[in-house]
């Protein structure tokens, strides 16, 4: 690109490009070092004209051809084999009789493909939470606020984390207008990976972003545990054998108790003589040491010892050795026995106090996931085909595949087309919302052109991409391609 | 921020490695295993050449002096390589892509045993290295088409048995870099492309002739950043009279020449306007052919 200079007679007009360490400072209308990014009127650009996500590394601007493999390179720089329109933008068509906005062929490994763009409108739609905590955030069922609004409901718990269900369209248009509304705000936020806050009635406040810790009553959760108590003292147990008498890894679902448990039993441990409050399960696990709450792995327990209903004076022998800590290791407490049996707490020995921290080491990161869920098999299919039907029966042949802003979706078996997607997979800023309220998000078909025109498609419609590249509009952005994704076009179609 | 490095394969087994402006193509040839473990060491070795270059970035844009020695070793084969011109006004920074290619180059070739042949392509500058008998074809392409290089250049420089050549690279207006000249291009052969890329610059500089027809500019008018500061570089060049173009291409072949006679440099090919010069081999400036057919061999010495 050329610059006219007599434009932009400005000197202090560069901007600061922080695409690279190299950090050009860039004039209006130039590009930096590296061509890839510029200067339009003070905004940071890419430069690629195209609203496509693209395999970027794939690329190849060189000026001068060589070698004697020169012949295999095209030298088209705007080959299209990398390229994928997704339906971030596109706008959608009402009613959906309409053709969708961007029905795009391409040749991908000598397949003629066809790719159906388009931005669905989806007031049936939801984001399922997953949050990495053993700590208690409400009971299951309890609403959940976001600014006074009710957005949605605790789930079912599952190993390590706590599911949530926050939107659909009981709350997007079943509520009042003010409750619909926040909630669209809430949904938007958690798929443009922005942090939201909510309160559990019942329970705690919690702060939700995608791919971050939950923040738990202002505490960001560390840890996910690395099993139950049970299975925190079936992992250890060995290890600990020889350095401490007795460990009581105390947990919100299981506490366990080793000399008690399988584990212990199996190493010949001999009984603590040290009995706990709760209500056994099998040996050595005990359900319900405490209320949940927000102290030792996931209970209201702040001091451990309020567990100990009894020692057994049969049983216990002074100088006994006794840990006390937790599924993700991040609590401990160590004592010993004295002559007449009483809990003298001692700093941990250090030999002991490794094998704690190894616990933690096994914990994994807690993090919030958030998949946003919802239904395509309404009147959007009709944009896609004359008769709605053969598309989904495609899907479910899985002869279509379905992309979100080019991320992969898990589609649900059985009827309709209810699609699951990580939000972390999607290009930023790729969801929006109509007044409805609802929630706008990308959605692609891609299927071969054959089959396209068996189910119905609107054949008149179809666009060569590299038509829609060329007509695509200056401020159409161009996204790498997420290396995680798999590249919607299929080898070959069988 | 994002400072990742992208890696990819291309075709033809080709390693592809991008940051920032820095942007290879590399190939290598002969034994798999032994292709393997070089593409490893080039991908090993690039994911800190950048964030050594910006460290030390002030001193690479200052112009070359003998106490200006920088620390690092890309950044050091940038200065070794300027150096060599100590007559010029030139920055480390004029053999920046070469240095990279150069540096590249040489950890693919740590352990060669079971190579064939290898190059390491930086957007043009290109540095070469092959085994006894393999030899390189090269294609020059004097002025960038950005569209379609489905037709064939006819330009190409065959890299034989008895040469030392390991670097290749092109200088000229329409590059990323700026021109104090006005060729289209200036392609030099070299002992490695480091030399190879500072030479070019060099001698795409000398291209010049007083004439209304270029418009110019103080290079940190359009990149406050650029090493040329106040200098005036080419921004345009209209159609130029016989005797311009002449005259230009003639001021660029004797610095050339002088850098061929000195052995710096193996060979020079000087376009603009339709109009080239391989040095030392032509003794006259020569019309660009007007049929594609046939291949013209640029020689090298």
């Amino acid at each position: 690109m050329t610059t006219d200079v007599e434009k932009n007679p400005k000197k202090d007009d560069a901007i600061r490009c922080n695409a690279c360490p190299v950090l050009c400072r860039i004039k209006p209308g130039r590009t930096g070092a590296c061509d890839r990014y510029g200067n339009s009127d003070g905004l940071l650009v890419r430069m690629d004209p195209l609203t496509l996500t693209e395999r970027a590394a794939e690329r190849q601007e060189k000026l001068v051809p060589f070698a004697e493999k020169a012949e295999d390179w095209d030298g088209d720089w705007l080959s299209s084999s990398d390229k994928f329109l997704t339906g971030i933008g596109a706008g959608t068509t009402y009613p959906d009789y309409k053709p969708a906005p961007f029905i795009v062929s391409q040749q991908h490994d000598d397949v003629d493909t066809v790719t159906v763009v388009t931005e669905g409108i989806f007031s049936y739609c939801n984001v399922v939470v997953k949050i990495d905590t053993d700590r208690f955030v409400g009971p299951e069922t309890a609403a959940i606020y976001c600014d006074g609004e009710h957005i949605g409901h605790v789930t079912t718990a599952q190993y390590g984390s706590q599911m949530l269900s926050l939107g659909g369209v009981r709350h997007l248009t079943g509520g009042t207008r003010k409750e619909g509304v926040k909630t669209c705000e809430a949904l938007l936020k958690l798929c443009d990976k922005e942090a939201i806050e909510v309160s559990i009635e019942g329970g705690a406040t919690v702060v939700i972003q995608a791919g971050k810790a939950p923040v738990i009553n202002g505490e960001p959760e560390k840890r996910m545990r690395v099993g139950c108590g049970s299975a925190t003292i079936g992992i250890f147990a060995k290890q600990f054998q020889g350095l401490v008498d007795e460990v009581i890894v105390v947990d919100d679902h299981i506490t366990g108790v080793l000399t008690e448990h399988q584990a212990g039993k199996y190493l010949d441990m001999p009984p603590s003589g040290i009995k706990i409050i709760g209500r056994k399960s099998t040996p050595g696990r005990y359900f319900q040491v405490s209320e949940p709450g927000t102290g030792w792995g996931g209970t209201e327990i702040t001091d451990p010892q309020t567990i100990i209903k009894k020692i057994d004076k049969d049983i216990a022998r002074p100088g006994l050795r006794v840990l006390m800590t937790t599924t993700t290791g991040e609590d401990s407490f160590y004592c010993e026995l004295d002559d007449n049996l009483q809990i003298q707490v001692k700093e941990i020995p250090t030999e002991l106090k490794t094998i704690v921290d190894r616990i933690g080491e096994n914990c994994e990161p807690s993090l919030c996931t958030v998949l946003f869920m919802a239904g395509a098999g309404g009147s959007l299919r009709a944009g896609v085909t004359n008769n709605p039907i053969n598309i989904t029966r495609s899907v479910e042949a899985r002869t279509t595949d379905v992309t979100m802003g080019g991320a992969p979706v898990f589609v649900y078996p059985g009827g309709g087309i209810t699609v699951l997607v990580n939000v972390l997979d999607l290009p930023d800023k790729a969801f929006g919302y109509v007044p409805t309220p609802a929630i706008v998000a990308p959605i692609e078909f891609t299927l071969p052109i054959e089959l396209y025109e068996q189910c119905g498609g609107h054949m008149d419609h179809v666009a060569e991409l590299s038509d829609v590249v060329k007509n695509a509009t200056a401020d159409s952005r161009v996204e790498p391609w997420k290396e995680n994704n798999p590249w919607p076009f299929r080898k070959k179609f069988e | 921020m994002n400072s990742g490095v992208c890696t990819a394969r291309l075709s033809a087994n080709r390693l592809h490695l991008q940051q920032g402006p820095i942007d290879l193509v590399i190939r290598a040839e002969g034994d798999p295993t032994a292709i393997d473990t070089a593409y490893a060491n080039a991908e090993q070795r690039f994911q800190s050449v950048l964030f050594e270059l910006v460290s030390e970035l002030p001193l690479l844009r200052s112009q070359t002096t003998l106490s200006s020695k920088p620390g690092l070793s890309v950044a050091l084969r940038m200065w070794e390589a300027t150096a060599l011109f100590p007559e010029y006004f030139i920055t480390p920074m004029a053999a920046v892509a070469g240095s990279v290619a150069d540096e590249i180059l040489k950890v693919m070739l740590n352990d060669c045993n079971g190579l064939k042949k290898v190059f390491v392509n930086n957007g043009g500058d290109i540095a070469l290295w092959k085994d006894v008998g393999e030899k390189f074809r090269i294609e020059v392409v004097p002025q960038p088409v950005r569209k379609h290089f489905s037709e064939r250049s006819p330009f190409t420089v065959n890299i034989g048995n008895n040469t030392h050549v390991g670097g290749v690279a092109t200088s000229g207006r329409h590059g990323r870099s700026f021109s104090l000249g006005i060729a289209d291009s200036v392609t030099v052969l070299a002992g490695n492309a480091a030399i190879a890329d500072a030479a070019a610059t060099l001698i795409a500089s000398a291209v010049r002739v007083e004439s209304e027809k270029i418009k110019t500019q103080p290079a940190c008018e359009i990149d406050p950043d650029s090493d040329l500061g106040q200098l005036q570089v080419c921004t345009d060049v209209g159609m130029l009279e016989e005797e311009e173009f002449r005259g230009a291409l003639n001021n660029g072949r004797q610095v050339a020449a002088e850098f061929i006679e000195n052995g710096v440099i193996t060979s020079a090919f000087l376009f603009l306007q339709n109009h080239y010069i391989c040095i030392p081999d032509n003794t006259d400036i020569i019309s660009m052919p007007t049929s594609q057919s046939g291949s013209l061999q640029l020689q090298c010495a």
